[in-house]
């Protein structure tokens, strides 16, 4: 009688898996099946038939209709050798989810699609985000692992672009940062060495300080 | 199939891997060091009337141009990647190329000298299966080449 009961919890668990959410206090909260958000709040409101072009467009002005009468800056991630290439080792690139609770929407990935934009290609594109102070929560990750890091009152200038990225030291671990740069045209725009790193207006933030998820 | 030749092809697999793996590590350099000490002369070196990131945005697109390879036949995994390191505040900038097993083929460091010269340094390694004055010849070949790579002048390959 008691397999009965289990058998539907343990196939449940087996086909819509579940995750783990580790927050910075060590405070684990386990074994949660997934709650999926609806795609609404994830995708960009796109037809999956439109061109990379316009999905790309799409994603660089999704936050502009937010912040109206609004000046408007550029912010995008460090074009990391490992973002240049798409297989199973390709990391999640560092992009921003969230800005004041204003969720950043990505292109939905169709499968066998041939007009899909990568989330490694989106996050080498400028976002528009706007002027002044504005709180942050950025995401990454690693195969199942997604890391929610918090920045808050990050003051974005006008005039001036923003860079996400990682300096890393063994006795530190990760620690995210965003910087005014500078572009370097004699190498390509996805080649680390296009983007001069002038000044560091955030540095030092732990990677994963709001929590980490793992999804089983 | 006999326990002798059963044997055999168990020796003849265990020789196999040993041949692939190890002995390319035993001959060839396994660390930048390595390759540093073993280089044809001590490595070649040269100052170049250029500014040292043109210097390295040359060579870099020359290198993936034509020095990284990967190996399209099927079952072969032979493959040479490029490494480049352009390091700023150091005002220096150094390019690897590493091959299977991390094995190095050679290193070029880049490092910028008064009046926006460069000094090009080129680490190559020695092959064990040819003589001293091979070797010394086909690295000068390559210095030649490396340097009109820096430049920007191979036709074939900037």
């Amino acid at each position: 009688m008691q397999f009965k009961l289990l058998l539907p919890f343990v196939l449940s668990v087996t086909f819509v898996g579940c995750a783990v959410t580790k927050t910075p206090e060590g405070r684990s909260i386990g074994m949660l099946s997934i709650t999926s958000e609806p795609k609404h709040e994830r995708y960009l409101n796109i037809d999956s038939s439109a061109s990379k072009a316009d999905k790309i467009q799409m994603y660089r002005d999704q936050l502009v209709g937010n912040y109206p009468k609004q000046d408007f800056t550029f912010i995008r991630t460090f074009p990391y050798r490992a973002y240049q290439s798409y297989d199973s080792l390709t990391p999640r690139p560092y992009m921003i989810h969230t800005i004041d609770g204003h969720r950043v929407k990505v292109a939905e990935f169709i499968m066998f699609g041939s007009k899909n934009v990568l989330l490694t290609e989106l996050a080498q594109q400028d976002l528009k985000v706007p002027v002044g102070m504005h709180d942050l929560v950025i995401v990454n990750g690693f195969k199942s692992t997604s890391h929610y890091t918090e920045i808050k009152n990050v003051n974005f200038e006008k005039g001036k672009k923003y860079v996400i990225g990682v300096d890393y030291s063994k006795q530190t671990g990760t620690r995210l940062y965003i910087a005014e740069y500078e572009i370097d045209q004699r190498f390509q725009e996805n080649e680390p060495e296009y983007i001069v790193i002038k000044k560091k207006i955030v540095e030092g933030i732990e990677q994963g300080n709001l929590k980490h998820v793992r999804i089983y | 199939m006999s326990e002798f030749t059963k044997s055999v092809f168990k020796l003849g697999l265990l020789f196999s891997i040993l041949v692939s793996s190890g002995c390319v590590r035993m001959m060839l350099p396994t660390s930048e060091t390595q390759l540093i000490q073993q280089s044809v002369d001590g490595g070649h070196k040269i100052e170049l009337e250029m500014n040292y990131v043109d210097a390295y945005a040359n060579l870099k697109r020359a290198y993936d141009k034509c020095v990284a390879y990967r190996s399209r036949v099927p079952n072969d995994t032979s493959y040479i990647v490029i490494d480049g390191q352009l390091e700023r505040d150091k005002h220096q900038a150094t390019i690897e190329a590493k091959a299977n097993y991390g094995t190095y083929v050679s290193k070029v460091n880049l490092k910028e000298l008064q009046d926006g010269k460069t000094l090009l340094t080129l680490y190559l390694s020695k092959s064990k299966l040819l003589t001293e004055n091979k070797n010394a010849e086909l690295s000068q070949k390559r210095f030649v080449q490396e340097q009109l790579r820096a430049l920007g002048n191979d036709p074939k390959c900037n």
